[in-house]
């Protein structure tokens, strides 16, 4: 048990490691030098490209430069933007509320709606499942920004309900202009989650200890409880997992469809300013959240699993 | 998006298409698709052909700006109505067909051919190639297809190329692992062990055995990957870092007709929304019937 955590923990930490050398490197890929592409469309003065020199420490070789750069980095400095004039830190920090929001609510629509359309899929065989599953494959196959761009459209525009813009002032009214946005965001992963619960529920069901358990004449409800969804549970917790954290990445879009002023949009905002700092940053602290959350994930399967701890005690 | 293209085919047993039996194997595709298999198959079929004669199947000039007739609703002169610079939307629609559909089979072509030869070869290999090759993979996993796109974009500036071999790379793990688990299986099957014994070198024998063997799960993942591949580019081109303007593409309008449901003319953002819709759907239906393991539907 240990050793499997301790190799988590280790695969985690390599993969943020490599992320930093490919999300500091991609800045020698661009034409032209560095600091041209650093200080972006902007007019530096001299004592802005010593700064920058400084900061990235240009004069040195690559690798001691990257070095500087995540050492920075794990210290709480992302760097500086010249096209915002402002650390990255203070772009980053007062939009990051609204963006973890946005992705927690999207995420308990995603866990919730799933675990429960999959759950009733695949008990009720026939009509009901048939119904659901035409629905999900539908889910699947919306884009998040489209899904936008529909609810805009009716909730928003047609109908009125819901605010098409902007974040609110206040949790609650935040809440109401999320909404929209958190629906958008969780469709896709919902649908997903959905299936496989659905498929997940419908293999359960199928297996000798479920109908040894019928046989034995104990309670549907108990069976349905202890048998089916305990197992099942298992591997809904890891796609669960694995679809949150891909609802990182997807604020970029949903943001961007809503006009929210959260993180994602501003990765957009920084690539059509050219404003590198920011772009790399923000990279970094997204591929960070998402290994972050699955190593999570990871860990809870790892301590869930009775089956893996028996495994580990009988010597791997 | 992107934890979704592992939905993707499962393995299934080799099945070596004879020439001679074409008949039946054409038989045999008909059954395993199914009414919605075919009906995917034809709609794409039909989306390819507008895409090729678009220039001269589109009704109107699609950049042929009139700047008195903005947003207008549809009309017989204009089917699905105008855009933001008074430009036809169906003419759009059907020239935007081309980067719509072309994007994704670069990336679905550049991943495929990699994440085959990747994993084929680490299959083959084994042991610390195969170990080596599997956690790079792994790590690929952690970038996000669209992450890891805007950082190209960032970098080399937006461009539909920039942005499919951002995609491709991305989607190359996806590959590799569906095939890799089923490259594994087969290495250990009789008849490679009998082209062994024949003496065939092992590149002949992954090249005209077991690449044929695994073709039919290669195509069926390459046919999900499509759809995935275009929800990932059509949301760059969304964002601006696709298809530049004023070129015609799918995601690009969803973006350009926003202004227009304000407005009460939603009719350009929706009508291209349901082409990308219907075309991701198509692909996934397809994709989900040729690799649907046998006598089990997912």
């Amino acid at each position: 048990m240990a050793r499997l955590l301790a190799m988590r923990l280790v695969g985690a930490a390599v993969t943020l490691f490599v992320t930093s050398f490919v999300v500091y490197g991609a800045l020698f890929l661009a034409p032209g030098s560095p600091i041209n592409f650093l200080v972006g469309p902007q007019s530096a003065t001299p004592a802005m490209i010593r700064r920058l020199r400084a900061e990235y420490h240009l004069n040195e070789p690559f690798l001691q430069q990257w070095l500087h750069w995540l050492g920075g980095v794990l210290h709480g400095n992302l760097g500086y933007s010249i096209v915002e004039h402002s650390s990255v830190l203070g772009l980053i920090g007062p939009r990051l509320g609204t963006t973890l929001l946005l992705i927690a609510y999207a995420g308990i629509l995603t866990i919730g709606f799933g675990v429960l359309v999959g759950t009733v899929g695949g008990l009720r065989p026939g009509k009901v499942d048939a119904a659901l599953t035409t629905f999900t494959s539908v889910g699947l196959g919306v884009p998040q920004y489209i899904a936008g761009v529909v609810l805009i459209t009716f909730f928003g525009v047609a109908w009125g309900l819901f605010p098409t813009y902007g974040s609110g002032s206040g949790f609650g009214d935040d809440l109401y202009h999320l909404t929209l946005p958190a629906i958008a965001l969780a469709i896709s992963g919902a649908a997903y989650v959905s299936r496989l619960t659905r498929a997940a529920v419908r293999e359960e069901k199928a297996k000798e200890h479920v109908i040894t358990a019928r046989a034995r004449g104990i309670a549907p409800r108990s069976i349905l409880r202890r048998h089916v969804l305990r197992n099942a549970a298992i591997p809904v917790i890891t796609v669960s997992g694995l679809t949150v954290a891909g609802l990182i990445a997807g604020t970029v879009v949903v943001e961007t469809a809503f006009g929210i002023n959260g993180v994602g949009a501003l990765l957009v905002q920084s690539v059509q300013e050219s404003d590198f700092p920011t772009v790399q940053a923000i990279t970094l602290l997204m591929v960070a959240g998402f290994v972050l959350v699955n190593t999570a994930v990871d860990v809870a399967y790892l301590a869930l699993d009775p089956r893996i701890r028996a495994r580990q005690g009988a010597g791997r | 998006m992107s934890a979704s293209p592992l939905t993707a085919a499962s393995p299934r047993g080799a099945g070596v298409v004879l020439p001679q039996r074409v008949r039946g194997a054409a038989r045999a595709i008909v059954a395993r698709l199914g009414v919605s298999g075919i009906a995917a198959a034809l709609l794409l079929v039909f989306l390819t052909v507008v895409a090729v004669f678009a220039p001269d199947i589109r009704p109107q000039d699609p950049d042929l700006v009139q700047l008195g007739s903005t947003f207008a609703g549809p009309s017989s002169a204009h089917w699905l109505g105008t855009d933001q610079s008074g430009r036809d939307v169906f003419s759009r629609l059907i020239v935007g067909a081309r980067p719509a559909l072309l994007g994704p089979l670069l990336v679905v072509v550049l991943a495929t051919v990699i994440g085959s030869i990747l994993a084929i070869a680490s299959a083959w290999a084994g042991g610390i190639i195969d170990g080596i090759v599997g956690r790079t993979l792994d790590l690929l996993f952690a970038f996000p297809a669209i992450l890891l796109a805007i950082l190209a974009v960032a970098v080399l500036g937006a461009s539909l190329l920039a942005a499919v071999i951002a995609v491709g790379i991305a989607y190359i793990p996806y590959v590799a692992r569906v095939v890799r688990s089923e490259a594994v299986r087969q290495r250990t099957l009789p008849y490679i062990a009998a082209c062994e014994a024949q003496g065939q070198s092992p590149a002949r024998i992954c090249a005209r055995h077991l690449l044929p063997n695994l073709l039919p799960l290669i195509i069926a993942q390459a046919t999900v990957s499509f759809g995935y591949a275009m929800i990932d580019l059509s949301a760059l081109s969304f964002l601006g870092f696709g298809v530049q303007a004023p070129a015609a593409d799918w995601g690009e309008m969803v973006a350009a007709g926003e202004p227009g449901i304000l407005l009460h003319a939603p009719v350009e953002s929706i009508s291209a929304s349901f082409m990308i819709v219907i075309t991701v759907l198509a692909f996934t239906v397809l994709g989900e019937r040729l690799g649907a393991p046998a006598g089990r539907r997912v």
